[in-house]
């Protein structure tokens, strides 16, 4: 025993010496790329959407149209699908080609999700997704296509004004201003002051993110200036071809203007 | 300079009138057999040979020899004098009693049996092998429990060593360095923040690997205790080459070494600069873009055109517009071949009663990258003379050395070589088709002197610009050295005392010529550094014996240290005019003058007490006093800034007691140890002003290695603020505990060596900069607090499979584990920042605890710190940010198909630990081979595990430049889970450019997949020999040897960044496992010629 106390010993510490620490486990970086970035699956793309939304005014008629077409695995076929504010997914048509354009009735998605077409309010969304079958399974797109229920916006245009009662307290001001449509509903002036910056700088301003949002006849600013300050603005009235209104912003400048059609049609009946 | 080598090579080899005396003789073992392959060597001269089959010998004594000396693996070794002889009968005995004598603490020489503590040796001969120019490097895999990391592989960067893992949270953790007893400051300076800036030296660099005749690695706080808190890191204690009393020898040696970049991260090859798919060039209608996210390469031709920033002309899809595209290959035409010369001659000898030894070093390094350079001159002086009957011994050692170079800049900075570099897209050509771009102007300026590169002159510097335009400079002269005398009374009673030095001056100028991206402005920084230190020791010291059976031996003194350095920074920005990048043509100079002095007083006593060769018992006690620890705000008090610290340690030789078969030495050790030390630096004790420079940051801070802090002048205005660090009267003492166990065993007459250590080592009190609310007023606070805890092993085994007259193999195994985790942080800090940048960073972290306070996780030290994506941690396919970080969970994948991440994995909103960059072991395996005249060794260096966070690959990944992208535009489907219900995803995505500049590249919001395994397989170094001594005889050498040498010749690696091996925020800093665009690691080839005559 005594002679072969030292190969205990030894034996002892080797072991102490494996318990000082256990390996780790092999870092995220070393198998992400090679596990996670192997080609599979389909991605479908839609694109030159034609009405980004389900018009409330006329939902016999409305629809969306679209393109799609896919990279990754050729797909056999696709299936579109579409929930209604944020519920569960139905198919609400399929293809079996690609590329091809798809053309999404209002009253197709009201009748694949089960909708009442008189509970669906402005806002609501339907998001439609793309599920693509090829030979690796079926796999859905990460592109999706959201459409809202909105109505029509038409007030782009050129206009006459007519601002009083502003903020540096000048003399009534006439001129013409331009509302340009930026997007489906979504507009910009080409002067939010109304000709008062004008007036009281001397100048135009830099309008920044501004931007004035029509969803079915509510109208509401977003985004802000270029010197940080967000603007309000107040529907007065409307009557006929004259459009009553008031606006202010963060930094404390104000004014009431009256735009005027000039194109013989009247203002719809737009309110906050 | 050739032409005079050559002259004092010849002018020496005249000297060829030696005489000789030729001897012959046998060796027999105690059983009267022959000892084959003995090794029998002229002392004090490179003059041997070895016994042949029958034990016979014959060997020409050059004139002046006095002994031979008798050696042989598992024989006690011999010194016979000649004393006019020629034949010589000689019996060797077993080696049951070692005669290996080491270093250890306070230079006292120690027969290794007696040691309770585990020391290592790397010889001369080892050192000469690696064939490096930093004497640090050398070290690398030579010994266990020894860690070295480059800082870059840029000409005359700092190498950082750690022995046994961390002792300190903010402080040093790297080796003490002693030279001759003394130590040796090894301060890394930045001038600039260290995740950018140059890559700087550490001053063991100016040590000239040459002049080493040895280095004793002590690791245990056992065997260092003696040198104080410094001493707990380990230390490595070199002692430099003397004189003999052989007679006159002189030692030339050269060399030539070319190294090339062994590495470099995978980069796109075929993208190139653009977005969307569409080429855009510097001053393009299509908006010019950092990135390569445009165009494929084969889609696209030279159009021809007048275009300033491509002689080709633009690039265009239209095929008949000109020739096709061909990529510029921008790294292979920046890096060059580097270049190392090597120069050493020393002149020694001596007689019976002096010794001397001169040396020269010279060593002129030439980079990779073009005008980085590196040079160092060493002069070296080693006088011992003894007197008065051998009683007084005198020696005196001095070193001068001159270093410095120029360096470029790297890391995460504008004007970093490898950002501009590696972010430089394929279509863009930095060297503008010039044969010689470094050193043609027109690859990187214009002639109105703005500068071109990709980004049309913003973004990043034109790295041909930047080793041209921004130029860092550094002059190092020093000297160190000491002077020691001892007078032996009697045995019993010794006086010695040493006086040592270290002084240096450190002068360094910056420049950014106008234009550069890191000042567009234009800036010239002077940053002068003094720094000295002295180091006294005087003491009393015997040996004897007591009693019958015992020895003793006892060293009693005291040590006063004394170190002060001087910064002077000077900043001037804002250039006049291009072209003269000098201080006096900057617009706004300012300046802060830094003085830190640091004393230390020790009282030490050790006692050695030796039992029939058997036991062996050490004690050693110490008491300091620190000026880290004096309370400015109270009456001075020489007892709170005392403390005292003890160890034991047992050596038990049990071999002298019982015979085990096949044994032919064994030992056990055992020791403990504790070592107290002040602050990590100093003025911890006191709120300090400071004077903050314009664009150079107050503190240390977190950073992006973007931004920095306030500076004065401001406006005009000068000014001194408070330091964003509040001082804490109050520190005491920290302590570092110590155990460890070892066993030395040889087997087969000492062919087989093993030895086996297991230690723990607690360091308790530490003394760290926690960061506290910025409400305060101050960043952060120095506190008390805080532990770590150690605990490791390590195994050195030794071989000597064959040993034949003509042929012998030596085998050297060095493994190391061990384990440094954080016990406690100060209470309600989770977390102390180490280095790093703001998304990722190495940070030590507090234990975390149960609801009733037990601990359930340590950490090690210095781990990485991030935001991984979200993995399954709840056992239930979901994922809870309360619950801890998973990272073998799959995936979870974002399902909403609202969200613009859909399809794509979720972010996790807690920081993780997501990478540990400590080693899991680390091993090092030499063999040593000789056959006749040719000698060959390498070492395999293996490291297992050290996480590191590859941000390079990151960034370049971002910047569509990483070969990671070229699979762009792949569909593919995450193997995940869904966050909604937990089943299986089956969302296809594809990576494609809003992937790689998001979550899926270095910018985004994750890290956790830039974290990649840093182990690796390298053989350090391979070295050929030939002695050509034998032939050249006649003329009058003793020996001339041609050797060749490659170094990372062979890297096995998982790791896709440079090199596993390198760290960005240098030597010094102890948050390790970065990453970021440094200077990439280097192989090298060498030839090197030593004669001895």
């Amino acid at each position: 025993m005594k002679k072969y106390i030292f190969y205990y010993l030894l034996v002892f510490m080797g072991i102490m010496l494996i318990q000082t620490g256990c390996s780790d486990d092999a870092p995220v970086g070393d198998y992400f790329a090679v596990e996670q970035y192997n080609a599979r699956g389909t991605v479908i793309t839609p694109s030159n959407v034609v009405n980004g939304f389900f018009d409330l005014g006329d939902l016999d008629n409305s629809s969306i149209a679209f393109d799609l077409a896919q990279t990754g695995e050729a797909a056999s076929s696709v299936s579109v699908l579409a929930n209604y504010n944020g519920g569960g997914f139905s198919e609400v048509t399929s293809v079996s080609s690609l590329p091809t354009t798809v053309t999404v009735n209002a009253n197709d998605v009201i009748s694949a999700l089960g909708l009442d077409a008189n509970s669906i309010a402005v806002g609501d969304v339907i998001v439609m997704v793309f599920d693509a079958t090829s030979g690796g399974g079926t796999y859905r797109s990460s592109n999706t296509l959201s459409a809202p229920f909105s109505c029509l916006s038409a007030l782009a245009g050129t206009y006459n004004y007519a601002s009083t009662n502003y903020w540096c307290a000048g003399p009534d001001l006439t001129g013409e201003v331009t509302i340009i449509e930026t997007g489906a509903g979504t507009y910009s002036f080409d002067d939010w002051s109304f000709g008062s910056y004008g007036n009281c700088y001397g100048g135009f301003g830099t309008w920044g993110s501004l931007s004035m949002n029509d969803v079915c006849n509510k109208i509401s600013l977003s985004g802000e200036d270029n010197y940080g300050d967000t603007w309000e603005l107040t529907i007065n009235s409307v009557s006929g071809a004259d459009l009553d209104l008031t606006w202010t912003n963060t930094y404390g400048e104000y004014g009431t203007t009256v735009l005027t059609r000039t194109d013989g049609t009247n203002w719809p009946p737009l309110s906050n | 300079m050739k032409n005079i080598f050559f002259l004092i090579l010849f002018s020496f080899l005249s000297f060829t009138a030696f005489s000789q005396t030729s001897i012959s003789g046998n060796i027999v073992d105690e059983n009267n057999l022959p000892v084959i392959g003995a090794n029998i060597l002229a002392e004090g001269t490179s003059v041997g040979t070895i016994t042949g089959i029958d034990g016979d010998f014959t060997l020409d004594v050059p004139a002046g020899v006095e002994n031979i000396v008798i050696s042989y693996t598992g024989y006690q070794s011999q010194t016979i004098p000649l004393q006019g002889q020629t034949q010589f009968f000689i019996t060797m005995a077993e080696g049951q009693v070692l005669d290996e004598v080491v270093v250890t603490a306070l230079g006292v020489s120690r027969d290794e049996k007696a040691l309770g503590y585990a020391v290592q040796t790397v010889s001369s001969e080892s050192i000469k092998d690696a064939n490096t120019v930093s004497a640090i490097d050398a070290l690398a895999g030579s010994a266990a429990g020894v860690q070295v990391t480059q800082a870059s592989g840029a000409a005359g960067a700092a190498s950082r060593i750690v022995l046994r893992g961390q002792t300190s949270f903010n402080g040093n953790n790297q080796a003490l360095i002693v030279v001759d007893g003394v130590r040796l400051d090894n301060s890394e300076f930045h001038s600039e923040r260290s995740l950018g800036g140059v890559a700087n030296s550490n001053r063991a660099m100016d040590i000239n690997p040459n002049d080493i005749e040895n280095v004793s690695i002590l690791k245990g706080a056992a065997a260092t205790a003696l040198y104080g808190i410094e001493g707990a890191r380990g230390v490595v204690l070199i002692t430099t080459k003397r004189g003999s009393s052989a007679g006159l020898k002189v030692d030339v040696g050269t060399g030539m070494t070319f190294s090339n970049i062994n590495n470099v991260v995978g980069l796109n090859d075929v993208h190139t600069q653009g977005y969307s798919g569409q080429w855009a060039g510097p001053s393009t209608a299509f908006i010019p873009s950092a990135v390569s996210w445009g165009a494929h390469k084969d889609d696209l031709y030279w159009d021809g055109s007048d275009y300033k920033w491509d002689k080709n002309g633009q690039l265009t899809t239209d095929a008949t517009a000109g020739p096709k595209f061909v990529p510029y290959d921008n790294v292979n035409n920046f890096f060059e071949t580097g270049t190392t010369w090597n120069t050493n001659i020393a002149i020694s000898g001596g007689s019976e009663a002096a010794d001397y030894r001169f040396s020269f070093g010279h060593s002129d390094e030439k980079g990779v990258a073009p005008n980085n350079t590196f040079t160092r001159y060493n002069l070296g002086l080693n006088l011992g003379s003894k007197a008065l009957d051998d009683k007084l011994d005198l020696r005196f050692t001095a070193n001068y050395a001159k270093t410095g170079g120029n360096r470029v800049q790297q890391g995460s900075n504008i004007s970093g070589v490898m950002l501009g570099l590696l972010r430089t897209p394929i279509s863009f050509d930095n060297a503008n088709g010039n044969v010689d771009p470094a050193n043609d102007v027109s690859s990187y300026q214009f002639e109105d002197n703005s500068q071109r590169n990709y980004r049309a002159g913003g973004g990043y510097d034109n790295p041909f610009w930047i080793v041209n335009n921004t130029p860092f400079n550094d002059n190092v002269n020093r000297f160190f050295g000491n002077i020691s005398a001892s007078y032996a009374f009697s045995d019993w009673v010794n006086l010695r005392t040493t006086l040592g030095t270290d002084f240096y001056t450190d002068n360094r100028t910056q420049r950014f010529e106008l234009g550069s991206r890191n000042a567009p402005a234009g800036q010239v920084i002077e940053d002068n550094y003094n720094y000295r230190h002295t180091d006294f020791y005087f003491s009393l010291l015997g040996a004897g014996t007591i009693a019958t059976d015992l020895t003793f031996s006892y060293n009693v003194g005291l040590n006063l240290y004394d170190e002060k350095l001087k910064n002077n920074y000077i900043q001037g920005d804002g250039l006049n005019f291009f072209g003269f990048p000098q201080l006096g043509n900057t617009g706004a100079i300012s300046s802060t003058i830094a003085n830190t002095n640091i004393k230390t007083a020790g009282a030490f006593g050790t006692f050695d007490f030796g039992y029939q060769n058997f036991l062996y018992l050490t004690l050693t006690g110490r008491n300091d006093w620190s000026s880290t620890l004096i309370d400015p705000t109270s009456e001075f008090d020489a007892g709170a800034i005392s403390f005292f610290y003890p160890s034991a340690s047992l050596g038990i030789v049990f071999t002298e007691k019982i015979d085990i078969p096949g044994l032919s030495f064994g030992k056990l050790r055992l020791s403990y140890a504790e070592v107290g030390g002040g602050a990590p630096g100093a003025y911890s004790t006191s709120t300090n002003f400071i004077l903050p420079i314009q664009n150079a940051g107050t503190i240390n801070d977190i950073g992006d290695g973007w931004t920095n802090g306030l500076g004065f002048p401001f406006q005009g205005v000068s000014g001194l603020v408070y330091s964003g660090v509040a001082g804490n009267p109050a520190l005491k003492p920290s302590r570092t505990k110590d155990i460890e166990i070892g066993a030395d065993l040889r087997f087969m007459k000492d062919r087989v060596g093993l030895d086996i250590t297991y230690y723990t080592r607690k360091s308790e009190d530490q003394i760290i900069a926690i960061n506290i609310p910025v409400s305060t007023g101050f960043q952060r606070a120095i506190v008390n607090s805080g532990e770590l805890a150690t605990v490791g092993g390590e195994v050195v085994l030794t071989l000597n499979p064959i040993s034949k007259p003509d042929f012998n193999w030596d085998v050297a195994v060095n493994f190391s584990k061990w384990k440094t985790t954080v016990e406690s942080l100060p209470e309600g800090v989770p977390n102390q920042y180490l280095d790093g940048f703001t998304g990722t960073g190495v940070y030590n972290i507090a234990p975390e605890t149960d609801d009733n306070g037990n601990v359930t996780t340590t950490y090690e030290y210095g781990q990485l710190l991030g935001n991984p994506f979200q993995h399954v941690n709840d056992g239930n396919n979901g994922f809870n940010p309360d619950l801890p970080y998973n990272p073998d969970g799959a995936l979870v994948i974002d399902d909403d198909p609202t969200s613009s991440n859909f399809g794509f994995p979720l972010v996790d909103p807690v920081a993780r630990v997501i990478g540990n960059p400590n080693p899991d072991f680390l091993l090092g395996i030499t063999n040593s081979l000789s056959y006749k005249n040719l000698s060959l060794s390498f070492l395999f260096d293996i490291k297992e595990g050290g996480d590191i966070w590859n941000g390079t690959k990151g960034a370049l990944t971002f910047f569509g430049r990483s070969e990671l992208t070229e699979n762009r535009g792949t569909v593919t489907v995450f193997d995940g889970v869904k966050s909604s219900d937990g089943g299986a995803n089956d969302i296809a995505v594809t990576l494609d450019q809003n992937w790689y500049t998001g979550n899926g590249g270095g910018f985004g919001s994750v890290s956790e997949h830039f974290i990649e395994d840093g182990s690796y397989i390298r053989l350090r170094y391979v070295t050929l020999g030939y002695d050509l001594g034998s032939v050249l005889d006649g003329i009058g050498f003793d020996n001339l040897s041609v050797s060749f040498t490659g170094r990372n010749l062979f890297l096995s690696t998982p790791y896709t960044g440079f090199d596993p091996d390198l760290s960005l925020v240098g030597a010094s800093s102890n948050g390790q496992g970065l990453d970021y665009f440094q200077m990439p690691g280097i192989k090298s080839y060498s030839i090197n010629v030593n004669a001895t005559f």
